[in-house]
């Protein structure tokens, strides 16, 4: 047989055809780990911290300018962040190049399920380029149906939830475990569609350039 | 003698000025009215059941009750209008009197050139008497006049109302000719033959007048338009011959264009008391669709609509609408009322609803991409009203930036989401670093020794010193701090209170 016949017939494991679309991290060490080469967009990511100012949001910034600043001619064209547990700081959102006129806050009521009806709203209408979504509980088959919904509009979905989650189970794509030690983030990959776990650190996550001397 | 006519000429009345025939400018195009005339609307707008029984309508204002209407038994028995009421129960037994309702006929009136403003756009309403429609301008859409008429007809017997037609080209003579209920009268060189030969009682003008021209022997219309000009508006009055010079069309005549009220209420009564809302639902689209015929005809659009549950013994209950953009499409509608009414429970059981919108709005048309399925911009739309009306407006905003120092103000909630101004941003230099997540107030850390224990500050101080113009002033020094867990901190240090204060995580 010839090689060109063997190249077709023969699976190749890693590299699989991923067809999926990605957004670029903006991190080459995140990016060369995931299959794609950057976030997964159509399928739920779930982004697990302890604690708020580990650089979460850090971590987004370049896929979030990525996704702002594209062609205006272009339908969808904002994010939605649904729930955030403080001010999303606009000078601060500018300084790392985002358009924040592309950003809108949506505050849901008390109460789980109404931030749930939020986010597949907004997943299922089809117009916006991605979400983000602070969600403190939500099971199993709330988040296939989101992630149904993302994968029929192409949305790029993901969801903060607490570290105490991380252990159950969830049918998002890509689950990933974030934390901080000094200067260096430590990505623990704890599923991801198409490749394998793993640790991922990336050097200077999100913090301020600046004189590390301290202050009596 | 002469002091006799002096006193006269004290009291002679003013000279008498006779109207004369102005030649008309030539105008684009001849007009062609079609007037209907409702012989016996005061009776069909009362909704009364059809019967043996004798019914008349009468009009008891002016001084004795007299006959207005009468249905066909009451015809029969010889009532007839301007019978008196003693004389019409004489003449029928069982004769069922109703009074008359002007607001009703106006209302119905008022419907019927509503409806009619989808034949031609020069509609006038002549209470108690019919519609008036301009139709040479409809003939090219319609193709010929009977088209018009047919559709009409056939509108008028959907309704239930006895009609008389006729078309001519000055309003006056349509009138004139339909309450003879004679023939169309389509060119002006015909108008003076059609009209001579009508009796004087279509024009309808006051008793004392018609008695006067009786008495000089003037039967029909043709013979007071024989007389001389300047004796007629002596003896009977210039009104009357500026009428008659309207009606044969040597005066310009100008009609009241009807135009439809910005305010569009319906109600629809429930077959039984409920608090199901599919049935509520099922009344609303109901109504919604002639909501939206009404806004299709009229190119309008609402902006704000209001539904009422009516009660038993209680006032009714409302639920208001208000929408980000105005809109004239049903879905968004009934989206946004689906969802409320699916969520609002009513503490007492309904027995009508009332869909009512206070201001119609001109239809502002947008241009959208001939190819995409459904425009952009209005998916958004439709999902920021959706989220607004189950959040509250407040609850949905974007981000804008403004020109301050004072960090906890150099934000600020944009509500405008479709059209969206820049308030100005300072460009912040490099090593002003700020954390991306704000606290909406600063949270005061413990004292200095836990704070040095847990936190370790990396960069500052940056002082900012700002607002002593309003009551908001601050004097900080900011710093930016690590935490054992990771965390990055933007504490500051107040200058009055010498307290240490944590004001945003870099997340």
């Amino acid at each position: 047989m010839e090689w060109d016949d063997w190249q077709t017939r023969v699976w190749r494991g890693k590299a699989a055809a991923i067809s999926r679309a990605v957004v670029p991290t903006g991190f080459h060490e995140l990016d060369r780990y995931l299959p794609g080469g950057g976030w997964p967009v159509g399928v739920i990511t779930e982004i697990f911290v302890d604690d708020y100012g580990v650089g979460e949001l850090a971590l987004l910034m370049p896929a979030l300018k990525a996704l702002t600043t594209t062609d205006p001619a272009k339908p969808r064209k904002w994010i939605a962040w649904i729930a955030p547990p403080f001010v999303p700081y606009a000078p601060a959102l500018q300084q790392h190049g985002i358009d924040i006129e592309r950003l809108l806050m949506i505050h849901p009521t008390a109460g789980h399920k109404s931030r749930l009806w939020a986010i597949e709203q907004v997943v299922r209408s089809g117009s916006s380029a991605g979400v983000l979504a602070w969600v403190p509980a939500a099971d199993e088959v709330i988040l296939r149906r989101l992630q149904l919904a993302a994968e029929d509009q192409g949305c790029w979905t993901l969801l903060f939830r607490p570290a105490s989650a991380r252990r159950q189970r969830s049918p998002a794509a890509l689950r990933i475990y974030l934390t901080r030690a000094e200067a260096v983030g430590r990505v623990e990959i704890i599923k991801c569609r198409g490749g394998r776990p793993g640790v991922v650190e990336i050097a200077s996550l999100g913090l301020p350039s600046g004189d590390s001397s301290a202050v009596a | 003698m002469p002091r006799r006519s002096q006193s006269l000429e004290l009291f002679a009345p003013p000279p008498l000025v006779t109207p004369s025939v102005e030649p008309l400018a030539a105008r684009s195009r001849p007009q062609l009215w079609l007037a209907v005339c409702l012989p016996s609307l005061a009776l069909e707008c009362l909704s009364i059941p059809r019967g043996p029984r004798p019914a008349v309508v009468v009009d008891s204002q002016q001084g004795q009750p007299f006959v207005v209407a009468a249905n066909r038994a009451a015809a029969d028995a010889g009532i007839a209008f301007g019978c008196k009421l003693g004389t019409a129960t004489a003449l029928a037994a069982s004769l069922q009197v109703f009074e008359r309702a002007p607001r009703l006929e106006l209302a119905s009136l008022e419907s019927l050139a509503r409806w009619a403003l989808g034949l031609t756009s020069l509609v006038n309403v002549e209470p108690a008497e019919g519609v008036l429609l301009e139709v040479a301008g409809s003939l090219k859409l319609f193709g010929t006049l009977e088209a018009i008429k047919a559709k009409l007809c056939h509108e008028l017997a959907r309704r239930g109302l006895g009609f008389c037609m006729c078309v001519a080209p000055t309003p006056t003579a349509a009138v004139w000719l339909a309450r003879a209920a004679s023939a169309d009268a389509l060119r002006r060189h015909e108008l003076a033959g059609r009209l001579g030969a009508l009796p004087l009682g279509v024009t309808r003008w006051p008793p004392e007048v018609q008695e006067l021209l009786k008495c000089l022997g003037m039967r029909t219309i043709g013979d007071c338009a024989r007389l001389p000009r300047d004796g007629f508006a002596r003896r009977v009055g210039s009104a009357y011959l500026l009428e008659l010079d309207r009606a044969f069309g040597r005066r310009v005549e100008l009609r009241a264009e009807y135009r439809a009220p910005s305010a569009w209420s319906a109600r629809v009564e429930l077959f039984d008391e409920s608090v199901d809302s599919a049935l509520f639902m099922e009344a609303v689209e109901q109504l919604l669709d002639e909501l939206i015929a009404e806004l299709r005809k009229q190119q309008a659009q609402i902006d704000r609509l209001e539904i009422a549950f009516e009660h038993l013994h209680r006032p009714p209950t409302i639920e208001s609408f208000v929408l980000l953009e105005p809109t004239h499409e049903r879905e968004r509608l009934l989206h946004l009322i689906g969802d409320r009414l699916q969520r609002s429970v009513l503490p007492v059981p309904a027995v009508a609803l009332r869909v009512r919108s206070d201001a119609l709005l001109p239809l502002a048309l947008r241009e959208s991409d001939l190819f995409e399925a459904k425009p952009h911009d209005e998916l958004v739309r439709v999902l920021f009203e959706r989220l607004r009306e189950r959040f509250g407006t407040e609850a949905v905003y974007g981000l804008s930036a403004v020109a301050e120092h004072r960090p906890e103000r150099a934000w600020a909630k944009s509500f405008e989401l479709t059209a969206r101004q820049m308030r100005g941003e300072r460009q912040l230099s490099q090593n002003q670093a700020r954390p991306l997540w704000l606290l909406t107030e600063p949270i005061a850390l413990p004292s200095i020794a836990a704070r040095r224990a847990a936190l370790r500050l990396c960069s500052g101080p940056e002082r900012i010193e700002s607002g002593w113009w309003d009551e908001h002033d601050v004097g900080r020094d900011y710093y930016t701090a690590k935490n054992a867990l990771g965390q990055s901190l933007w504490v500051f240090r107040d200058h009055r209170t010498r307290g240490w204060f944590l004001h945003g995580f870099f997340g």
